[in-house]
């Protein structure tokens, strides 16, 4: 609870500094903007993945269903789906191998409660 | 008089409209239907005799027409929930908001599953080669229509079933960091039914060769 009352009075004072460009107010402000920044590795991997998801399992159904199943469109509907929890499972992995390297963010939130 | 006036809903009479609406559309069915019975024209209303009229290709693109769009639906609202929900939170923790995406891809998820069983329902509809008043026809024709609604009515439910417990995964997750894992098991169990509905999809399609 502390935090957000924080983090109100944080903006807050953002909000006077437009006016009164006081210096002291650039420096918590800079922090927050720190807190919300969005690696690019991590915008890149969000859109490969979900080009990925659209795209990997319909290729899959049109590549295996002449090629490896003859035809049959049931055996190739089960591939697609297979690989549609393929990629899933992928960006899940990503995601969480991604959290763990950004290990103590919030451990340190933990601590402000 | 007093009774009868607390029950009206602004009909402007003794019963409301809609009411008044249920009563005429009743009591003309069934002068129309007494009228059919009465002069001997009673076989004209059959309801196997209208489901044989329609052509199989009907009930082929019916059914996969409801399913790409069901599925859609599911997965739009799904989404529309977790990622209300996740904006909300992630005002307040921004640090939420790139974890919290994989429940997008979990209600996307079930859209594809749509979009795969509507491609399937497709191949088995192009290749054939009967004549369109045979059995095997209409069976393929219902096989499909009801492949393809269990599979939409599948996959709509466990949109919104992955929708809204990501939305309390984004909440839980801007609470307390280490509650997200817990919720996402939950999530991973919600997303698994709907691949029950595109198992069935499949199997009773696949009987319609």
């Amino acid at each position: 609870m502390s935090s957000v009352e924080k983090r109100t009075t944080r903006t807050t004072t953002e909000q006077t500094s437009f006016g009164t460009s006081s210096s002291s107010s650039s420096s918590s402000s800079s922090g927050s903007r720190s807190s919300v920044n969005i690696s690019s590795a991590t915008v890149a991997k969000l859109a490969f993945f979900t080009v990925a998801m659209i795209v990997f399992p319909i290729a899959t159904y049109f590549l295996t269903v002449d090629r490896y199943f003859e035809g049959n469109a049931t055996y190739a509907g089960i591939s697609a789906a297979v690989m549609a929890n393929v990629v899933l499972i992928a960006y899940v992995a990503a995601a969480v191998m991604e959290d763990s390297q950004a290990g103590p963010a919030p451990v340190s939130v933990k601590k402000q409660q | 008089m007093g009774a009868y006036y607390t029950r009206d809903n602004g009909g402007g009479g003794y019963y409301s409209s809609s009411s008044l609406l249920f009563y005429g559309a009743f009591s003309g069915l069934g002068l129309v239907g007494l009228y059919m019975l009465l002069t001997g024209s009673g076989e004209q209303f059959a309801v196997g005799e209208f489901l044989l009229s329609v052509s199989p290709y009907m009930w082929s693109l019916l059914g996969i027409s409801l399913c790409v769009g069901l599925s859609v639906g599911g997965a739009a609202w799904g989404i529309f929930i977790t990622g209300a929900s996740l904006v909300g939170a992630g005002v307040h923790a921004p640090r939420i908001v790139t974890k919290n995406l994989i429940s997008i891809i979990f209600c996307e998820v079930v859209a594809i599953y749509g979009l795969i069983m509507a491609i399937v329902f497709t191949a088995k509809l192009s290749d054939d080669t009967q004549t369109i008043s045979s059995s095997e026809a209409y069976y393929k024709g219902f096989a499909l229509f009801w492949a393809g609604l269990t599979t939409g009515l599948c996959n709509l439910v466990c949109g919104i079933t992955v929708g809204v417990s990501g939305s309390s995964a984004a909440l839980a997750d801007a609470q307390d960091g280490q509650l997200f894992v817990k919720v996402l098991v939950i999530e991973i169990f919600g997303s698994i039914i709907g691949l029950f509905g595109l198992i069935v999809g499949l199997l009773v399609s696949g009987k319609g060769v």
